[in-house]
């Protein structure tokens, strides 16, 4: 408990977290809410993919509006969060000063890990009510009825959302651990997320070959997760960053390779901190 | 007649790895340090053919085997790349030895057991550069698993308090030092192990760090210091282990290494001091080197050995008590050829011979 407790001050004490949090929050409400919202008011798009209506932009549509962004650019903010988290360790040297205590191998990994899932739901959180408050001052501006989302909605999605980030902040811990750094880890880590996964997601429903293979890519899985809460177009189905053709998976099948992705990036984690000497 | 100098015996018989390798470990200490093996509840620290071997046949550390008694302040001495700071890294289980075996307190190196009663330092301090020394002792105290109260014990200890809420970025190298030395004391522990502590340091700095160090291996804990600073060892190390290419070829107090001192003697004519000084039967060994003679004998008789030799008509030119110096013995040690153990303790018993 007092491994996670320092874990926990360390991330809440660097700015770097506090840095990520602010760019995910403004990504947020920009491709969530104030592109779709110019769009909306000005119909200055020349895509019909991209046109939207006002009734995704309300309160009621929060949870389906914003889980679009998880699987894509929250996912990658989260990813160079876990990356840091435990890449940073080995730039300072601070893994060796660390180690050098008596936590252990494994349970600094596990602190480490629930500090960082801890700070996940803050983000999870900040994102939803800014979200939130945009699609207030929307509604209000709009003169529209303003409806909360359902609370079981709510909370699924939030949950949903937690474990998207979860996976990706796990995939940039491992490649830290792996290339024993920063730098590599996140250069890796957004690569596969923007070029391999992107491909995948933007062309799995058009090639047969990348539609087979998607079942078991991140985002493909992250998207089928929140399908069942979104309604109508969100950013992703309506061709805007994070574009995603599908094809969409059953939600279930979808937590369950999440749920195994969290365990193997776990388990590979742990097993390369426990065996490899800290220089 | 040439005998070999009772301090050149001493120092082959020290560093005889053919011995070494005879009786084992077991006969390690004896022979290299001239004492009996200690009592197993002393040893604070024993490894055992402890070895690292990396990729592409680089040997770190080979088969080395130490010991570190119960409140004892030892000096880990060697070259660069010796195996120094490999061999502390297996003591706190940052590096996995691939042979042989380390206890540390009786408990397997690196085990959380033992790590609880061990503080260190090793190579670099390296700390959180966003947060204050104080937020990265917290840190530290926290996964040590001892009381925050503690941080400003130790900070006090260190001469830190009034730069605690610094960051760790704007410490000098100094501050890091003792920022590094205060977070091994947060555990209060018993045994001490540090790394090269004065590395960096401007000459103040050193001094500051080394009456620090003197004073905490103080009483009852234990201290294994590497450094190749000679200074620092003797002034502060009651025994010294030299190590060279991973292997340890000394150990034993300063005054072991040193070997007995000698004396040195210039007179002319030098044939007929010779004869004189080989007829003495206190006299257990003499080198003569360019018209020089060195004798292995108390330096107490030097008075004595002075007058038989005027009395037996020698103009005495020179008569000095030698001593060889850590820096010496370290020199040859650590850094004699590649030719192997048996051919390296004779080059060094050739050596500290001839003063």
């Amino acid at each position: 408990m007092d491994s996670f407790r320092a874990e926990l001050m360390l991330l809440r004490r660097r700015a770097a977290t506090w840095v990520l949090l602010a760019i995910a929050i403004l990504m947020g409400i920009f491709f969530s809410y104030v592109l779709p919202y110019t769009v909306y008011r000005g119909g200055s798009t020349t895509s019909s993919n991209f046109a939207t209506g006002l009734s995704p932009l309300l309160p009621d549509r929060l949870v389906s509006t914003l889980l679009g962004g998880f699987p894509f650019y929250f996912g990658m903010l989260t990813l160079i969060l876990g990356a840091l988290a435990f890449g940073s360790e080995y730039g300072w040297g601070t893994l060796k000063t660390t180690l050098m205590q008596r936590s252990g191998r494994t349970r600094l990994l596990l602190a480490k890990l629930a500090a960082l899932g801890v700070m996940l739901v803050v983000f999870v959180a900040a994102i939803f009510v800014v979200g939130a408050a945009s699609s207030v001052a929307i509604g209000l501006g709009e003169g529209a009825a303003l409806h909360a989302p359902s609370l079981g909605d709510l909370a699924r999605g939030l949950a949903s959302g937690w474990l998207i980030l979860a996976v990706w902040a796990l995939f940039g811990a491992l490649l830290a651990i792996l290339s024993r750094g920063t730098a590599l880890a996140i250069g890796v880590g957004i690569l596969y997320g923007l070029v391999i996964e992107g491909v995948v997601a933007g062309f799995g429903e058009s090639i047969r070959l990348l539609r087979d293979v998607s079942q078991v890519f991140l985002r493909t899985n992250a998207y089928s997760l929140i399908a069942p809460l979104q309604t109508g177009s969100g950013s992703a189905a309506a061709g805007g960053p994070g574009a995603f053709s599908g094809p969409y998976l059953d939600a279930s099948h979808a937590l369950l390779v999440i749920l195994a992705y969290l365990l193997v990036f776990g388990g590979l984690s742990a097993l390369l901190l426990a065996r490899r000497d800290v220089t | 007649m040439t005998r070999p100098a009772a301090g050149t015996e001493r120092l082959r018989s020290m560093t005889e790895p053919t011995t070494m390798e005879r009786q084992g470990a077991a006969g390690l200490t004896a022979v290299l340090d001239g004492h009996e093996r200690p009592d197993a509840a002393d040893l604070v620290i024993e490894t055992r053919g402890l070895s690292k071997r990396y990729g592409g046949g680089i040997v770190a550390v080979d088969d080395l085997t130490l010991q570190v008694r119960r409140g004892e302040v030892y000096g880990f001495l060697g070259p660069n790349g010796a195996g120094k700071t490999t061999t502390l890294r297996m003591l706190v289980g940052l590096v996995r030895p691939t042979a042989g075996s380390a206890r540390v307190l009786g408990q397997p190196a690196g085990s959380t057991e033992g790590l609880a009663r061990v503080g260190a330092m090793i190579e670099n301090p390296a700390f959180y550069p966003f947060l204050t020394g104080r937020g990265n002792l917290d840190v530290m105290a926290r996964h040590a698993g001892v009381s925050l109260e503690r941080v400003e014990v130790v900070l006090a200890q260190v001469g830190l308090s009034g730069r605690a809420d610094d960051r760790f970025s704007h410490y000098s190298m100094g501050m890091k030092q003792r920022l590094g030395l205060a977070a091994a004391l947060l555990k209060d522990p018993d045994v001490l192990i540090l790394d090269e502590p004065t590395s960096g340091l401007d000459p103040e700095g050193i001094a500051e760090m080394r009456d620090l160090m003197r004073e905490l291996g103080r009483g009852h804990r234990t201290v294994l210091l590497s450094s190749h600073i000679m200074g620092e060892v003797e002034q502060i190390c009651d025994r010294i282990g030299i190590i060279r290419q991973g292997r340890l070829v000394a150990q034993g107090t300063l005054d072991e290494l040193r070997g007995r001192p000698e004396l040195r003697v210039r007179g002319t004519p030098i044939a007929r001091a010779r004869s004189l000084v080989e007829a003495l039967p206190y006299v257990e060994g003499l080198q003569a080197r360019d018209g020089t003679l060195v004798l292995a004998t108390d330096p107490g008789r030097a008075a004595e050995i002075n007058r038989r030799l005027v009395l037996g008509g020698v103009e005495v030119l020179e008569l000095t008590p030698v001593h060889a110096t850590l820096e010496e013995v370290y020199f040859e040690l650590a850094h004699a050829g590649h030719a192997g153990h048996a051919g390296h303790a004779e080059h060094v018993a050739g050596a500290v011979s001839h003063g």
